[in-house]
């Protein structure tokens, strides 16, 4: 670790403190645990940055990274099922099923483009999903399911039935 | 390079990589692979003098400064050339 600033000579120390952000991928404003020690310049403030500190600086930055976009995930969706189903929701995302309960739960972590796609889907979901189905030929947002699917559940039903008599 | 004799800057160097640990290997690529021609000139610190690099890197034209504090290099600035540089192998631009 060095112990002097090469830019205004002043004095490089450990230094712990609140308040600090950092960067993890396309975001800058991640906070940095208080009590992550990282060599600053205690005249200007420069940090410096070796491997240790920087592994454990890249590990508190992902976390946070992914906090940050499970939080986004989360508040977006229930936003957006209030207007469209969750089973909607990942039928017209292209999701698993499942999916959308994962995130709501905190369990999954979505990627940085699926959390912008929900939170900019949350601004007016309905009429968002019908300009996206109409620019990229989507399924549209008729909540009527499509005849295939309204087969398939009516013979799953009826072989629930079945098996529920048996 | 050692591991423990290496230190990036955060505001000159870090924060232009999406993570340390790329902005890590990029720091050892580039410095593993300076040559004389990179070379750009010698500019006074506080206290010290750091050098001047200027090279090509992941199809740009990048800035390296460097010194050696104690017995480390700290890499006082790696990102890219704001503006032409001379080297002695020529004009790196941006």
């Amino acid at each position: 670790m060095i112990d002097k600033c090469p830019l205004c000579g002043g004095r490089v120390r450990p230094t712990a403190k609140r308040g600090r952000v950092g960067r993890h991928r396309n975001v800058r404003d991640l906070p940095i645990p208080a009590d992550l020690e990282i060599p600053t310049c205690a005249k200007c403030g420069e940090a410096y940055v070796d491997l240790a500190t920087g592994r454990a600086l890249d590990a508190a930055l992902k976390a946070a990274y992914d906090e940050r976009l499970r939080a986004a995930a989360r508040t977006a969706i229930a936003s957006i099922i209030a207007s469209v189903t969750q089973k909607d929701l990942e039928r017209r995302l292209g999701l698993a099923h499942g999916y959308v309960s994962k995130l709501l739960a905190g369990k999954k972590t979505p990627s940085y483009d699926l959390a912008a796609h929900l939170v900019l889907l949350a601004r007016s979901p309905k009429r968002r999903l019908e300009e996206e189905a109409e620019a990229m030929g989507g399924v549209g947002l008729s909540l009527k399911a499509p005849a295939g699917h309204a087969e398939a559940d009516k013979l799953r039903r009826k072989r629930r039935g079945a098996t529920a008599a048996a | 390079m050692a591991e423990g004799r290496f230190t990036l800057s955060q505001t000159r160097a870090l924060d232009f990589f999406p993570s340390f640990d790329e902005a890590w290997t990029a720091a050892q690529t580039v410095i593993a692979g300076l040559r004389e021609r990179n070379f750009s000139g010698t500019r006074p610190l506080a206290t010290d003098v750091a050098d001047e690099y200027g090279l090509r890197f992941r199809g740009a034209g990048w800035y390296l400064k460097l010194t050696i504090v104690t017995d480390s290099v700290a890499v006082i600035s790696l990102h890219p050339l704001e503006r032409p540089i001379r080297t002695n192998g020529g004009v790196v631009k941006p």
